[in-house]
């Protein structure tokens, strides 16, 4: 007997086809690709554009009406996550960074008390209503987060104020 | 490992299968696919579609949204995984969503698709991806509780530069730092967990 101890695991390697492919040339230079690939995002955003402003209302409405902290909060509030969760999947890929950016940081506000099970912070939601409310203006629409560093700033030290109130570690350590 | 920087792909051909509920995050994602030379993107809303699209045609790529069907997109990876007469459980699998809190990526991880891709996606992120995935194929690992790519994925080094895996390359890694585990201890550490012990 050797004594070595039988592996409980077995090690394989797969040759896929999708490897295979893409590795075989023929393919269009990257800095083509990623171009080509702007200019389809380019194409599509008129119709993105209106479904980033239908979920932008939405978002305000739910925000508003979470205001109001009645018996219907939670509601109001899950209602604000999925329209903010839409929100975050698509502004930013069409260019619009900052209400992709306030709706990411709302999600992960929001994900961070659900995970808690903690009440929803009111203020902070608050806080992503009235910044909600400044980058839908037409004056802010277009800005970018270069633009606006204390907005960005301050909003990236509420989520992470969320976080430490909810006793979890710092949503922006997260590994994108 | 190819530098990923400087690499071209060549994705004409292959068959792409978007498994998201949101058919506008979907859109984009189609959208930068077909910028890349891709023809043949195949989107769907549900796990059921999902497989009637697996039966009906050669996919080469899936890309999930785990938040297909409330939550239950990295489970059905997880199964289509896990399935042994499953002629697609070893291609690869991203996962695309914009929750990336660590228990989500770990969740990722552990269901067994190859890699996590943080939305909004730019058509940069979803290039270094693809390439990342046709340049560096990692081996599948079947253990009682996981099968899918080698999660080992991001390490550098090995102690004392050896990996223990046959297919392990030699690395040159920085000398070892004060007080450390044994190997015997990280042996036993990896047993537990490759038995899914606790």
């Amino acid at each position: 007997m050797s004594g070595k101890p039988t592996p409980s695991y077995r090690e394989f390697k797969v040759d896929d086809n999708f490897s295979r492919q893409a590795r075989t040339p023929g393919g269009p230079p990257r800095d083509a690709a990623l171009e080509r690939a702007k200019a389809e995002l380019a194409r599509l955003k008129p119709r993105l554009e209106n479904y980033v402003k239908a979920e932008s209302e939405r978002l305000a409405a739910a925000l508003v009406a979470a205001q109001a902290r009645d018996g219907d909060y939670a509601v109001h509030v899950g209602n604000a996550y999925d329209a903010s969760r839409n929100i975050r999947d698509v502004a930013e890929s069409i260019g619009y960074e900052l209400i992709g950016f306030i709706a990411t940081n709302l999600c992960t506000v929001i994900e961070t008390a659900d995970a808690a099970r903690i009440e929803y912070p009111a203020d902070i939601i608050d806080c992503h209503r009235e910044a909600f409310a400044l980058a839908l203006s037409s004056a802010y629409l277009n800005k970018t987060l270069d633009e606006l560093p204390e907005l960005f700033g301050g909003l990236l030290k509420i989520a992470k104020a969320a976080a430490k109130r909810a006793g979890l570690p710092d949503p922006a350590a997260d590994d994108k | 490992m190819v530098n990923i920087r400087n690499s071209t792909i060549n994705v004409s051909g292959l068959a792409f299968l978007l498994v998201d509920p949101n058919p506008h995050s979907s859109t984009i994602i189609h959208g930068i696919l077909r910028g890349f030379g891709a023809t043949r993107i195949i989107e769907v809303r549900t796990g059921m579609d999902a497989i009637q699209a697996l039966n009906d045609q050669k996919i080469d790529m899936m890309m999930v949204e785990p938040s297909l069907e409330n939550g239950k997109g990295l489970a059905f990876i997880r199964s289509m995984r896990q399935d042994a007469n499953n002629p697609f459980r070893t291609i690869p699998i991203l996962v695309v969503t914009g929750d990336t809190r660590p228990s989500v990526i770990k969740a990722a991880r552990d269901c067994g698709a190859n890699m996590v891709i943080a939305k909004p996606m730019s058509p940069a992120s979803l290039y270094e991806r693809l390439t990342w995935v046709a340049f560096n194929p990692r081996a599948f690992i079947e253990t009682k509780t996981y099968f899918g790519p080698d999660r080992r994925f991001k390490i550098e080094g090995f102690p004392g530069g050896k990996g223990r895996r046959a297919g392990d390359n030699d690395t040159v890694i920085a000398a070892e730092e004060g007080p450390a585990m044994s190997q015997n201890d990280i042996d036993d550490l990896l047993q537990v967990a490759r038995v899914g012990g606790s």
